[in-house]
């Protein structure tokens, strides 16, 4: 069965219950988006999910095959950290080599710098390009944690388009932003994470009693 | 072949800081003393790339963590080869005559 399936997550920091029997699915070709206020528990579901943090309990499936080993996650799923996470030493030449997305050496963006360092390159630049070389990897299933953060509003769109574009090539996309327009744009499933609970909604207007939009 | 390649990317820095200190403390050490054994070197390198390895990826910038995990290795296996290295060396040096 194709597909990302997570289902009964569960999470503590301490004695605090940060995430009570998540369930979350992605299928390719879908932009799953997760809304919730800060420290609400999306970042470390996608953690969890990615196979960076442990959880007390989930279950990952991965087009039919269940991923005990958070390990072995990578190998289907690319993760955008929510901040720039690229070596600053590393040559972009050298970044698209072992990210294995050689093939982006001619695009607009990343040919006229592919000589430069990552610490030679903008803020907005460097996140558009993190974004690009993530929605590029050789995997099945993308989680970007903020990608709409410190982009300018014409970059906002060009990331809107790249995201698009990699689910029309048959990627599942979990993505979460506190810019929820643009997150509400571009998804094909709507999730808000209240209190460790994921909860599906179709209309923004069933966010007002949640205590998300004023 | 690309873990291995994104492997010695992040160990380079652990690798080429460990063996700048280790020189400064064979110098001083050497000023100090009548003979230095070379077993000295190798057990200040041992000792001191997990510390390079908290000060740069740890404290210094534990955001890279998600690149190499993007590459398939994660923050804990990158931690268990820095102390796998310094095992390693200090069993090679223990065995030396």
């Amino acid at each position: 069965m194709k597909g990302l399936h997570v289902d009964s997550v569960v999470k503590h920091f301490h004695t605090t219950k940060v995430l009570s029997d998540v369930y979350l699915s992605c299928l390719p070709g879908e932009i799953t988006g997760i809304l919730g206020r800060n420290g609400s528990g999306k970042s470390t579901l996608l953690k969890i999910v990615f196979g960076s943090m442990p959880a007390d309990h989930a279950y990952v499936k991965i087009d039919g095959k269940v991923y005990i080993n958070r390990a072995d996650r990578p190998s289907k799923i690319a993760y955008l950290y929510q901040d720039s996470f690229l070596p600053a030493h590393l040559k972009v030449s050298a970044v698209l080599d072992l990210m294995a997305v050689k093939h982006l050496a001619g695009h607009p963006t990343v040919q006229p710098i592919l000589n430069n360092t990552i610490a030679e390159i903008s803020g907005g630049e460097l996140r558009y390009l993190e974004i690009l070389f993530i929605l590029n990897r050789p995997v099945p299933y993308i989680i970007l944690d903020e990608p709409f953060n410190g982009l300018s509003p014409l970059l906002k769109e060009e990331v809107k388009e790249i995201i698009q574009a990699a689910a029309r090539a048959g990627k599942g996309i979990i993505l979460t932003d506190h810019d929820y327009r643009n997150v509400l744009d571009i998804s094909t499933q709507k999730y808000i994470m209240k209190t460790g609970v994921l909860k599906p909604f179709q209309d923004p207007e069933e966010l007002r009693p949640l205590g998300y939009l004023p | 072949m690309v873990k291995v390649k994104a492997w010695w990317i992040f160990y380079r820095k652990i690798f080429l800081y460990s063996l700048l200190l280790t020189g400064l403390a064979f110098l001083l050490a050497g000023s100090l003393a009548d003979t230095l054994s070379p077993s000295f070197f190798g057990f200040t390198y041992a000792f001191l790339s997990p510390f390079v390895h908290l000060f740069f990826y740890e404290l210094g910038n534990p955001r890279e963590y998600y690149f190499y995990a993007n590459l398939g290795l994660s923050r804990i296996r990158l931690r268990l080869i820095t102390a796998g290295i310094s095992l390693v060396l200090i069993t090679l040096i223990s065995l030396l005559p």
